[in-house]
């Protein structure tokens, strides 16, 4: 399966402010620059996002020197709900009340989801992957990612 | 050349669920993952915010609908910039949806895109429309939202019903002050293939009078429904979704209680108090002929008046509604593109006993087909499509002026004054067309009806949406939309004051509508601002008591005609929301309004101008909403057209020319003990305000005739209410 193209992704460090799902605090993206980032936009009502979260989870725990982000475009309560029933233990962030602005900065200017991005450390935009991804999309876009040094991004291939 | 990714994605949402092929130029062929794409799943929790579609779109998602307490479509959609719920009669409480201030019979009301509902519906049937189980409510605003509805002169409000993707059982039980209780359940269930909810909602009120007249202004009810989604993701390659709906109510004002025999029987002696409230009448039993004469009686203080006499029965309104409905969408690929079948079909039954005016009972059957096909075409997605909507009323009534006496013996009835059927083939066309690297969108439709009544219809409508950068879009659009006028609603609601309608209209309502929208989004910060012109030509009007033009009686029939100047609405509105920390959001909604209109045409005051302020917060365990509503004041005597008829009070004084301003408080908290079990409490309009206390709904013509539509302000008090919510 091939992944939807990105246009516009950006090469320049890449950030955003949103407010944990708890309520509890804003996350600041830009604090954790030094360290590689995996977000994942979804949605409650979005059949591969929730079909792909357990496979973020595990991915998440085996790769403790990444920061996994989820961020949902579900009202709060109904996220908070749904999580509730299908924990995550990653980071779940409440996105803005009109996500599309953050999702074209992140690559995804149609606004299709599930939405991944992988951020090299210094937040510069190294993947991106529309639709539901896998254990071996996962491995093979960090390891890459990873040592790569040039700073263009792909696009998912 | 590729097509746009946009045309990708939004065809791929589409059918969202099953793979999706595209055929490049080059015969390449490019799969899309399953996606779900921002614009068709997506739902937009706060205020200031769109939907991402072409068409300026405001949605309200499920969450927010509870925390408004909502339990019915009236309740989930009032408070909101641009949209409000216009009460149109003190006793009965007709409820319309009115969009940019429009008249409600202006806004149609759709189910999961299907239009249901019509004339009869629309009046009592808003009420009645559950909203358990729903994804969102989308809004759109201005001629032409909907390609499939052209009648929706102010805009279209479509019911998203919600796919169930886990299994739930959802129950909610709430008691409050007025006799209140409402309880519903909600059930979910995926099932090998699909998914399967249900729904049921009982709800009763008690009705309300705030002065201690003995006259309602807040109308009582009993309410059932009921409701069954259906989603079948294979059916002979089609992907099937629809609901059934099945709706029971009784709903009673003028009198307070629910004991409808009995107030349909007491027709003699005055139970009620004329003398409360402001400028009430001198007399607790009759009110002032203001003209000094016409009055038959003289009152306790040797004013000419009217003395009561009508009972219990006299000033009552009471009414049934029984209503099935049912609706199928069926879609699947072919070729390229994606076929979309859809059928929905509606009986509505109405039994109104309307005091000392008549009685009236009325059949309405609406039937829907459509057929259409979704391909994208170059760098286009083309829609082409045929539809078929039927449209019938048939009513019985006895209009009592003209039969006086409440006594129907030696009656003549009015059977089918203001019957009608309508049978609307059409065809219609949409392209759409991403430009400039996507980021200017453009989209163009039409679609030619042919009505069995006005004949041949062109409605046309063009809509731009361009992304300036990742914050900023603007959004215009340009069209026209028509309706075919049903004599029911413009006759308030069945009340028949004659016994016959002489039709002098040969002309659909038509709307002009141009619309801008500039909004701006960032991580904590997003607001719209937006400019509505609508100008309506052929307003339909009813004038009754006229002399029958074939010259058989004087004052005897009403004509059903058209305002020979159009109707134009102009406004402006601004609604923002801002994070202000990770668990508190604060909205502020502006609206501005102005109305060039003749008497006769936009019956019911309207407010010029409305601020809205929101706040959202999560504390802990703890969900808390508030809400303040400013009401600017409201042009009296232009809506009511004092110059042609002033309204008086029952002390005989003449109505205000003005209403005062005034503010609504509602508060709503929300506990969690666990993700299975919460408490809730609140009250709606905090602070008590109610018309009644400053300006009765009461009002008599300068010979002592009472009516009881002198509307402007909430006509139920401080709603106090606390429940319990178990998802199971």
């Amino acid at each position: 399966m091939l992944a939807v193209l990105s246009a516009g992704v950006a090469a320049e460090p890449i950030d955003f402010e949103l407010p944990r799902i708890d309520g509890r605090a804003f996350l600041q993206l830009s604090a954790y620059r030094h360290r590689p980032v995996i977000v994942n936009f979804w949605d409650t009502d979005c059949p591969p996002c929730v079909r792909e979260m357990p496979v973020l989870d595990r991915f998440a725990s085996a790769h403790p020197e990444l920061l996994m982000v989820g961020v949902t475009v579900s009202p709060k309560s109904q996220a908070r709900d749904f999580l509730d029933v299908h924990p995550v233990a990653y980071v779940q962030l409440l996105g803005p009340a009109e996500p599309r602005g953050l999702l074209r900065r992140f690559g995804d200017p149609a606004g299709a989801l599930p939405h991944t991005v992988v951020l090299r450390s210094g937040h510069s935009i190294c993947a991106t992957h529309t639709g539901e991804v896998d254990q071996q999309w996962l491995e093979t876009t960090l390891q890459r990612c990873l040592v790569a040094a040039a700073p263009q991004a792909s696009n998912g291939k | 050349m590729f097509p746009s990714f946009r045309i990708k994605a939004a065809f791929a949402a589409t059918i969202a669920g099953t793979l999706s092929t595209v055929a490049h130029a080059d015969d390449t062929v490019l799969t899309l993952p399953e996606v779900h794409v921002m614009g068709s799943g997506v739902k937009i929790n706060a205020q200031g915010s769109l939907r991402d579609e072409i068409i300026k779109t405001e949605s309200v998602d499920a969450a927010t609908i509870e925390r408004s307490n909502a339990t019915n479509l009236t309740e989930a959609l009032d408070k909101r910039p641009g949209i409000s719920v216009q009460v149109e009669c003190s006793v009965c409480n007709v409820r319309n949806v009115t969009l940019n201030n429009l008249p409600g019979r202006f806004t149609t009301l759709m189910i999961d895109g299907i239009p249901l509902y019509s004339s009869v519906s629309s009046a009592y049937g808003l009420d009645s429309v559950n909203v358990q189980g729903l994804e969102r409510i989308d809004i759109a605003r201005g001629a032409g939202a909907s390609l499939v509805a052209p009648e929706a002169l102010a805009g279209t409000v479509n019911i998203v019903t919600k796919r169930p993707t886990q299994a739930e059982t959802v129950f909610r039980g709430q008691v409050a002050n007025f006799g209140a209780f409402n309880g519903d359940l909600y059930l979910a269930r995926p099932i090998e293939g699909g998914a399967l909810s249900a729904s049921v909602d009982y709800r009763k009120h008690d009705s309300v009078d705030g002065i201690g007249s003995g006259i309602s202004q807040y109308t009582g009810f009993d309410r059932t429904m009921a409701g069954i989604g259906y989603f079948l993701d294979d059916v002979g390659g089609f992907k099937v979704r629809g609901r059934l709906d099945l709706v029971n109510e009784d709903r009673g004002g003028g009198p307070l209680g629910s004991n409808y025999a009995a107030i349909k029987a007491s027709l003699t002696g005055n139970p009620f108090d004329f003398s409360k409230g402001p400028h009430g009448s001198p007399d607790p039993n009759g009110w002032v002929a203001p003209d000094g004469a016409s009055g038959p009686d003289t009152l306790a203080n040797g004013q000419n008046g009217v003395l009561y006499n009508g009972g219990l029965g006299g000033i009552s309104q009471i009414i049934t509604t029984r209503r099935e409905q049912g609706t199928f969408i069926g879609e699947r690929n072919v070729g390229d593109g994606v076929l979309r079948l859809a059928a929905g079909i509606a009986h509505h039954y109405q039994d109104s006993f309307y005091g000392a005016d008549g009685i009236y009972t009325a059949n309405q059957s609406q039937y829907y087909l459509e057929s259409s096909y979704r391909a994208p075409w170059g760098n286009n997605l083309v829609t082409v499509g045929l539809n078929y909507r039927y449209e019938d009323l048939r009513s019985h009534g006895i209009a009592f002026a003209t039969n006086p006496g409440l006594d129907e013996t030696g009656r003549t009835p009015n059977i089918g004054v203001d019957n009608y059927t309508y049978r609307t083939p059409a065809i219609f066309v949409q392209i759409y067309r991403p430009v400039l690297d996507d980021k200017l969108e453009l989209n163009g439709s039409a679609r030619v009806d042919k009505h069995n009544v006005f004949g041949t219809i062109v409605s046309p409508r063009f809509n731009a949406l361009y992304h300036h950068d990742d914050a900023y879009a603007s959004r215009f659009s340009l069209g026209r939309g028509f309706r075919a006028p049903t004599s029911f609603f413009e006759q308030e609601h069945g009340i028949l004051s004659d016994s016959k309608i002489v039709r002098q209209i040969d002309k659909p309502e038509t709307s002009d509508n141009a619309s801008y929208a500039l909004s701006f989004s960032s991580d904590r910060f997003s607001w719209v601002a937006s400019a509505n012109y609508n100008r309506i030509k052929n307003f339909a009007t009813l004038s009754s008591g006229q002399d029958d033009p074939s010259g058989s009686c004087l004052a005897c029939v009403t004509i059903f005609g058209s305002a020979p100047d159009p109707v134009t609405v102009k406004g402006l509105d601004w609604v923002g929301t801002y994070q202000a920390t990770a668990s508190t959001a604060l909205s502020l909604g502006l609206e501005k309004f102005s109305y060039d209109f003749t008497p006769g045409t936009l019956n019911f005051s309207r407010p010029e101008q409305r601020v809205y302020v929101t706040v959202d917060s999560n504390v802990g365990g703890w969900d808390l909403t508030g809400k303040l509503t400013w009401t600017g004041r409201q042009n009296l005597a232009k809506f009511y057209d004092y110059a042609g008829t002033q309204q008086y009070n029952l002390d005989g004084t003449p109505k205000p020319d003005w209403s005062p301003s005034f503010s609504a408080v509602d508060v709503r908290a929300e506990y969690r003990f666990d993700k299975h079990y919460s408490a809730f409490f609140g009250a709606d309009n905090l602070f008590d305000y109610q018309q009644a206390k400053h300006d009765s709904y009461l009002w008599v013509d300068s010979a002592g005739s009472l009516d009881v539509t002198h509307i402007w302000g909430p006509n139920r008090g401080r709603y106090v209410y606390a429940g319990v919510r178990m998802a199971l």
